[in-house]
């Protein structure tokens, strides 16, 4: 019979301590230096929270507005969508609301992936802004552009990107990337923030164990052998 | 309005029947239920073909050497954060999605697999000399598979490698050009070979391509996933939960007030 002998988890050198860069522990929480119970929940909104939170500096009143627009153009994706399905499963198989909201977000961050890895090109010329816009990977989508055009005009925020973005995915990359929000990552980490509330709301409304009214021949699946 | 037509998607996984039911072109109770193993199960259902019993066995013995499982080891302690607050599945889940990648965990056996079948082609093309090894060798910078943290070999592979040579796998072609790769690594890089490149030339032996060589090898380490999960789901760890006060240190922005707030 063998005995346990120590590895290199036992015998070599680790740090001690845990490192903390946005939140701080314990009691009374900051966000980047800013007391968010004395400070920020007062006098800014989430959205502010979420783009401090990314950048590490407060927004202007500009991007503050422009992001709380970008985030909501981003916010609905309905049941046609893989994460929300996938949600709306979850909670059909009876998963707790955890497991519906976990569900959610891992199908929705993947959903994030593939759009960011789509637009990689797209982000890439945002950040350096040299030559011509790359060509577009997403159908044109003028009305939708037009409208996120109209609705970030009030708050003042300069998007010239804007000019070069026929489609929805990249006119809102364009708008995050104005806010402050530079590099793949980030952008990411904005789709998902925006995109997790209404895609658990769907989720959590649909019936709890109702197999029998959801269409399993949708979209259908041919076995072949 | 009906819904816009869709051509079917095919699989060639399952098909629910009443009293049988069909598993990648087999009778699930009639041709698999006593016939196979659970890593014949993972290899048919990534590869679509069943083994023989000494692949199996391989397999077995492949999932075993892997089974190194201490709690630091970082993908299996955010396992047990996660399950933490009493759910073995969300922690087994959580745990998972960081092996998305090529840096850890088997799931790059795939990227190793591919390198292999390029190093092969290039052998073919070329030579089958060390130096033409060395030459295909510049083309990549960093090679999955090779390099062993904290420790001069990788024991998994020293410990596998007599299982392995009593099975004639190490007389296998892609076992024989992982050989001659690592003579050159390490005499060019100073690099030995893991487990990953390891399993990676196991697999692609027994036909199977590289995607698969990584899905495969990635199933058979699952049993150390679920391992931490179901026991830290029990334990419901306070420390785990939340870390003792004072052993966190806070490194970013000092204290500030927002212009709202002056």
């Amino acid at each position: 019979m063998s005995e346990p002998a120590p590895g290199p988890f036992d015998e070599l050198a680790w740090p001690e301590r845990l490192a903390a860069r946005v939140v701080t522990p314990g009691a009374r929480p900051r966000v980047h230096g800013y007391d968010v119970e004395g400070d920020l929940a007062r006098a800014y909104r989430f959205t502010d929270l979420v783009l401090l939170s990314l950048t590490g500096e407060l927004p202007s009143d500009e991007a503050s507005r422009a992001f709380d627009v970008a985030m909501q153009f981003l916010a609905p994706t309905s049941i046609a969508h893989a994460p929300v399905h996938a949600g709306a499963l979850a909670r059909i198989c009876n998963g707790s609301p955890g497991a519906v909201a976990a569900t959610c977000a891992v199908g929705l961050a993947e959903m994030a992936r593939a759009a960011v890895e789509r637009h990689r090109s797209w982000i890439a010329w945002l950040d350096g802004r040299r030559g011509p816009a790359p060509r577009d990977a997403d159908p044109e989508d003028r009305a939708s552009v037009d409208a996120l055009r109209a609705a970030v005009a009030p708050s003042g925020l300069a998007v010239p990107a804007l000019d070069a973005a026929a489609s929805r995915d990249r006119a809102i990359f364009a708008v995050l990337h104005a806010c402050g929000l530079a590099g793949e990552e980030k952008i990411l980490a904005a789709v998902v923030t925006a995109k997790v509330p209404l895609a658990i709301a769907e989720s959590l409304a649909t019936p709890a164990g109702s197999f029998k009214v959801y269409p399993a021949r949708l979209p259908p699946i041919a076995y072949e052998e | 309005m009906g819904a816009a037509p869709v051509e079917p998607i095919p699989t060639r996984v399952a098909l629910a029947g009443y009293v049988d039911h069909r598993y990648f072109g087999s009778s699930l109770f009639h041709e698999l239920l006593g016939a196979e193993t659970l890593s014949g199960m993972i290899a048919l259902s990534v590869g679509g073909r069943r083994l023989d019993p000494g692949e199996r066995a391989t397999l077995d013995d492949l999932a075993v050497a892997l089974s190194v499982a201490d709690p630091r080891i970082w993908p299996l302690k955010l396992t047990r954060l996660v399950a933490s607050y009493g759910g073995t599945i969300a922690g087994f889940a959580a745990g998972q999605l960081c092996l998305d990648g090529d840096f850890i965990g088997l799931w790059p056996a795939g990227v190793a697999a591919a390198n292999l079948v390029e190093l092969d082609a290039a052998r073919r093309d070329g030579g089958a000399t060390d130096g033409d090894v060395a030459r295909w060798l510049k083309t990549k910078k960093r090679l999955v598979g090779y390099g062993i943290p904290f420790r001069e070999l990788d024991e998994r592979l020293e410990a596998l490698r007599p299982r392995l040579e009593a099975r004639g796998r190490t007389a296998m072609p892609y076992w024989t050009s992982m050989e001659a790769l690592s003579r050159v690594v390490h005499a060019e890089r100073g690099l030995r070979p893991n487990i990953v490149v390891a399993a990676a030339a196991l697999l692609l032996d027994m036909g199977f391509t590289p995607e698969q060589a990584g899905a495969i090898g990635y199933f058979l380490n699952v049993n150390v996933f679920v391992a931490h999960a179901f026991e830290a789901a029990g334990q419901r760890a306070p420390a785990m939960r939340e870390l003792p006060e004072g052993s966190i240190d806070y490194v970013g922005a000092p204290p500030r007030s927002s212009p709202r707030a002056r």
